[in-house]
């Protein structure tokens, strides 16, 4: 624990965000692939990502703190520990014309829904703009320090 | 994290009571600033060249985030601010005894 742990708590969380941001960014793009991954011979759509987050307690000085038994560790933050594929069935939608269009003339697309992509977008942005925040709020607690027995 | 009381008591104990202040020598407390400075100084030196680093990584174009960049660049800023204070306090307490009458 340094006079910078709340830094690096806050910078912890906005590269959470930002890779947030980023899968939210590759959902939005792969709205219409068709040909996300080749499985079995034909070709599936892309599935939507979802990213899982965790506090970030593993690191030695966490699991020292709580062999002692102390209850006044903060843990690290924040962090990604895996994104995963959303599992909800893929959108049917009738395009006989379609390269990837089966037998009965239906196109499967990815299972993504733009709206929930910008909810979860703007939910991104917020938290990133409230990290910032938070870490100029502790930079001006620093600096307030320093301030201490002047004039 | 340094577990704080608020009760007067407790830290005026600390402070007289249990630990009674080691007389120091005149010599051995310019060594023990020596070496705080000296620490001071490279820990400074540290946070600015971890900064040049991360600047340089961006500029590169390498895998950084550019907001760790402008952490790193803080905590450099910070830490060179705390050590100007410090400084300033020395050379005031200097220039102090240097004005006393004798």
């Amino acid at each position: 624990m340094t006079i910078f742990h709340g830094f690096n708590i806050s910078s912890s969380a906005l590269t959470t965000q930002r890779l947030r941001m980023d899968v939210v960014a590759s959902n939005m793009a792969n709205v219409e692939t068709t040909r996300g991954k080749f499985v079995n011979g034909e070709w599936q759509p892309y599935q939507r990502k979802m990213v899982v987050i965790q506090p970030n307690e593993n690191r030695f000085s966490s699991h020292l703190a709580k062999a002692m038994g102390r209850t006044d560790n903060l843990g690290n933050g924040v962090k990604v520990s895996k994104i995963v594929d959303d599992q909800s069935p893929f959108k049917l939608v009738y395009q006989p014309d379609h390269p990837d269009a089966n037998a009965e003339g239906f196109v499967r697309l990815p299972n993504i829904d733009p709206l929930k992509e910008m909810v979860d977008m703007m939910s991104a942005t917020r938290s990133y703009e409230a990290n910032v925040t938070t870490l100029n709020a502790t930079k001006n607690m620093l600096l307030k320090a320093l301030e201490i027995g002047k004039g | 994290m340094e577990r704080v009381s608020y009760k007067p008591n407790s830290v005026m104990n600390n402070i007289i009571g249990n630990q009674p202040i080691k007389k120091l020598t005149p010599a051995e407390a310019q060594t023990s600033f020596k070496v705080a400075l000296n620490d001071a100084l490279r820990q400074v030196n540290d946070a600015q060249h971890a900064s040049t680093i991360a600047t340089e990584k961006l500029a590169r174009g390498e895998k950084i985030d550019l907001h760790n960049v402008m952490i790193t660049a803080q905590k450099a800023s910070i830490t060179l601010q705390a050590t100007v204070e410090v400084r300033n306090k020395v050379v005031e307490a200097y220039q102090e005894i240097m004005r006393m009458q004798v």
